[in-house]
């Protein structure tokens, strides 16, 4: 009986070691260099709506693009749906409502630009910090 | 501080007890935990409303900026707990929208 007990634990203790590493996401250098790149650019590309939008049109169409694509990778990569979803969300809720905004209004008020480059590089940094703690 | 940004500030503070309330409205188990996490999320989001508020009180902002300067924080709320995996996704989303709605009312309705 004993013999079985001890078993029993040293089977579930193995099974726990071999189990948990596979249940973590892997590290995605894709990932991370989507986040990297992305976030020096759009800081860079929202600080500017404070002029006019015409000249930056077509940066901001590529922007949102490699944002997209951004998304696209995040999705396809298995278990990392809170990642797929943080930026689906940054894609939906911050990025193009902000260029959506500029584009409408030709310029915007230099206190929302300042407080929504704020919004978008922590965002992006959770997601580049989230990629980044993933295991080696 | 004008008057109009002590009232958002008032309005805001007297909501804390509402956001356990919209909590338990959709969680059923771990309720403790879902409660600290709206809190420390509706504390962090109030920090920065206050301000907006102000900017809005002030007449720096149009009230259009201020919900896109809203929603935007709220995002960036989601994203970070997203980010840390503390919550389950669509338990999390009834729960924000529910907070969202009634921040932005409060706010609205004392500008």
């Amino acid at each position: 009986m004993k013999h079985i007990l001890s078993f029993a634990l040293f089977l579930s203790f193995g099974l726990f070691l071999v189990t948990t590493p596979a249940c973590s996401p892997k590290i995605d250098p894709v990932g991370i260099q989507n986040a990297s790149n992305i976030s020096t650019k759009l800081s860079e590309l929202m600080n500017k709506a404070n002029t006019a939008f015409g000249p930056n049109a077509t940066a901001v169409s590529t922007l949102l693009t490699e944002i997209n694509t951004a998304y696209e990778h995040a999705k396809s990569v298995k278990r990392n749906k809170e990642i797929a979803e943080a930026w689906r969300i940054l894609k939906d809720e911050t990025v193009t409502p902000f260029f959506d905004k500029w584009k409408k209004d030709g310029t915007l008020n230099p206190e929302l630009v300042k407080e929504s480059v704020t919004t978008a590089t922590k965002s992006i940094n959770a997601i580049l910090n989230a990629e980044k703690s993933k295991r080696k | 501080m004008t008057d109009k940004q002590k009232n958002i500030n008032n309005g805001l503070d007297g909501l804390d007890d509402q956001i356990v309330a919209i909590v338990n409205q959709f969680i059923k188990r771990r309720k403790q935990h879902y409660e600290a996490v709206a809190q420390k999320l509706y504390a962090e989001l109030k920090e920065d409303t206050k301000r907006y508020g102000g900017l809005l009180a002030d007449e720096k902002i149009k009230t259009e900026d201020f919900e896109l300067l809203v929603k935007g924080r709220w995002a960036q709320l989601k994203i970070e707990l997203l980010a840390e995996a503390a919550v389950s996704k669509k338990k999390f989303e009834d729960i924000a929208v529910a907070v969202l709605k009634l921040t932005i009312r409060t706010v609205m309705a004392l500008v």
